[in-house]
């Protein structure tokens, strides 16, 4: 727990920055829907809704009804700030001691490969579930306010549970597919410019599964097609994404041992 | 009883090939300095030691464990300085020595605070601050603050300066003496000749020379060089001396028996200048090294 420990406070300053920027986001737009009449708030939904379909079906974008509708929304804006902070994290923590040159302080102690890597994985996980927690928490604090009814419906616990449930499926393989990203060679160098592209390339190819008749196939292995916050409202999230998730998982560390096992120190 | 052993150990970088069929074994208690070339393989061998890469061929064995398998236990027992410390940066000299000390079982508070104390480590500093002496300074702490039964040291002597070094040697010796064993890797042996028991000889991959030494250098040979007005090449056979030579009238020769029993015979002639020295291990390796650690012979 030693080495959790150090990671988890050796990222504090990052967590609490993509944490606050991810509740902020949260709050900056449930707070405008919050303040607008309701008049004013139909015609910002009926702008949205007025969007070619092609660009609402590429971003996901329902007509907006209810805050459980509004709280979906923002969700797909939360989503991929998670994922690619999980994605720098994972790689920044597995390489962190190339780029510091201290590989061989940390060889040197009593602490298998496999240990340290298990060790800084589960800390990613807590960072990660740290963040999810903290933007779940906002989000469901902003439907007092935005129920205007003085009281939280259980639905919105309901709602929130599952969103950051969808949240937290979907940075988890992202964090994943960092570690296995971060043993490559000099994988440290740009972690977030890595963490943005990986992500990028990832939803680019959900997008292409849905267009190109031919990709279909492609679309579980993007974010487009995960966990996607509407469907996750209406439908929960579906087992094949579980199963297609854990498989991925499991890959990932699979993969990542075997490598980080053999991996030459960098002296 | 052998504390570590090495088996056909092979160890290739591509073409290139770091250690070809060592075989070595370093018996309980000794000081077994490593010396050879830069280049020779030394730091590939301690890397293999450590685990930090995997052999091409071959085993390595420490505690009778094998240093690829077992290695999580073996550290339990090992203390690592390499040639240059590299630690995290950021940290404060006290959290990472605390952090490190973590991991061992036992680790005593004060003994850290001594050891600190006794190679002029500031633990309030943080780890960027330091000089480069003060980097391995902080790796020597790091290195005995478990009480190690084997010190693995990587060019020892390499950043210190004179007053550090002794304070090295006279610590090895402590460790030594309460039964801990100590192998170190070095381009020239001259530093750490004073305390070495056994010494090998690596030369491109290869262990070309082996020898235990067995005792300390203070009851080795002595190299003897003295100007004397008179002859007294019979005194000093008669004491036992080798390879006696004179020139300019300069007496030198090799002696390994008691010097006061020298000086005795000597106060009956008129000596104006003398001179003892340990003899150089490399010398009784026939190994040579000039200052860039180039073979010359």
């Amino acid at each position: 727990m030693n080495l959790v420990l150090r990671e988890f406070r050796r990222n504090i300053k990052g967590l609490l920055g993509v944490t606050l920027t991810g509740c902020l986001l949260i709050s900056l737009l449930a707070g405008l829907s919050a303040f607008l009449s309701q008049p004013q708030r139909e015609i910002i939904y009926n702008l949205l809704g007025r969007l070619p379909s092609q660009i609402r079906e590429l971003y996901h974008i329902q007509q907006i009804e209810n805050t459980e509708h509004l709280m979906a929304f923002i969700y797909q804006l939360i989503i991929p700030l998670g994922c690619v902070w999980a994605i720098y994290t994972s790689i920044k923590m597995i390489s962190f001691e190339e780029k510091e040159g201290a590989i061989s302080f940390l060889y040197s102690l009593p602490i298998s490969r496999q240990g340290i890597l298990c060790y800084k994985v589960l800390s990613s996980i807590f960072q990660y579930l740290f963040f999810v927690l903290l933007t779940g928490l906002t989000a469901f604090l902003w439907f007092i306010p935005l129920e205007g009814n003085g009281f939280i419906p259980l639905s919105a616990a309901y709602s929130v549970t599952m969103l950051a449930g969808g949240t937290l499926m979907e940075g988890a393989i992202y964090l994943f597919v960092g570690l296995l990203y971060a043993m490559k060679p000099n994988a440290v160098k740009r972690p977030f410019l890595s963490g943005l592209t990986l992500y990028i390339i990832s939803y680019a190819i959900g997008i292409a599964a849905q267009t190109v008749q031919r990709l279909e196939i492609l679309r579980y292995l993007s974010p487009y097609t995960y966990a996607v916050p509407w469907k996750v409202l209406q439908q929960g999230i579906a087992p094949i994404e579980f199963a297609l998730s854990f498989a991925i998982i499991f890959m990932c560390i699979g993969l990542a041992l075997f490598i980080y096992r053999r991996k030459k120190l960098v002296l | 009883m052998s504390i570590l052993t090495a088996v056909g150990l092979t160890k290739h970088y591509g073409r290139k090939c770091g250690l070809h069929n060592l075989d070595l074994q370093v018996e309980d208690g000794e000081i077994f300095g490593l010396v050879g070339p830069k280049g020779a393989g030394k730091t590939t061998f301690i890397n293999l030691m450590m685990d930090f890469i995997a052999p091409t061929k071959g085993i390595v064995t420490l505690f009778d464990m094998d240093c690829q398998n077992e290695s999580r236990e073996i550290k339990k027992y090992l203390g690592y300085v390499p040639a240059e410390g590299s630690f995290y940066p950021s940290m404060r000299v006290y959290r990472l020595l605390k952090y490190a000390a973590n991991f061992y079982d036992d680790v005593n508070e004060s003994y850290i605070d001594n050891l600190c104390g006794q190679f002029r480590v500031d633990m309030h500093k943080r780890v960027c601050d330091l000089s480069y002496g003060g980097l391995k300074r902080l790796a020597i702490v790091k290195a005995l603050m478990h009480k190690p039964k084997m010190i693995i040291l990587d060019e020892p002597t390499l950043g210190l300066d004179p007053i550090m070094r002794e304070q090295l040697l006279e610590a090895l010796r402590y460790e030594q003496a309460t039964g801990a064993t100590v192998f170190f890797a070095a381009s020239q042996l001259y530093a750490m000749n004073e305390i070495c028991t056994a010494v090998g000889v690596l030369q491109d991959g290869q262990l070309t020379d082996q020898k235990s030494i067995g005792k300390p250098a203070e009851h080795r040979e002595k190299i003897v060089k003295i100007r004397v007005d008179g002859d007294i090449t019979e005194l000093i056979m008669s004491l036992g001396a080798k390879e006696y030579m004179k020139k300019d009238g300069v007496v030198s020769f090799l002696y390994n028996s008691d010097l006061n029993r020298l000086l005795k015979g000597l106060s009956k002639f008129d000596v104006e200048d003398i001179y003892v020295e340990d003899i150089p291990l490399e010398r009784t390796l026939n190994y040579y090294l000039h200052e860039e650690g180039e073979v010359l012979a």
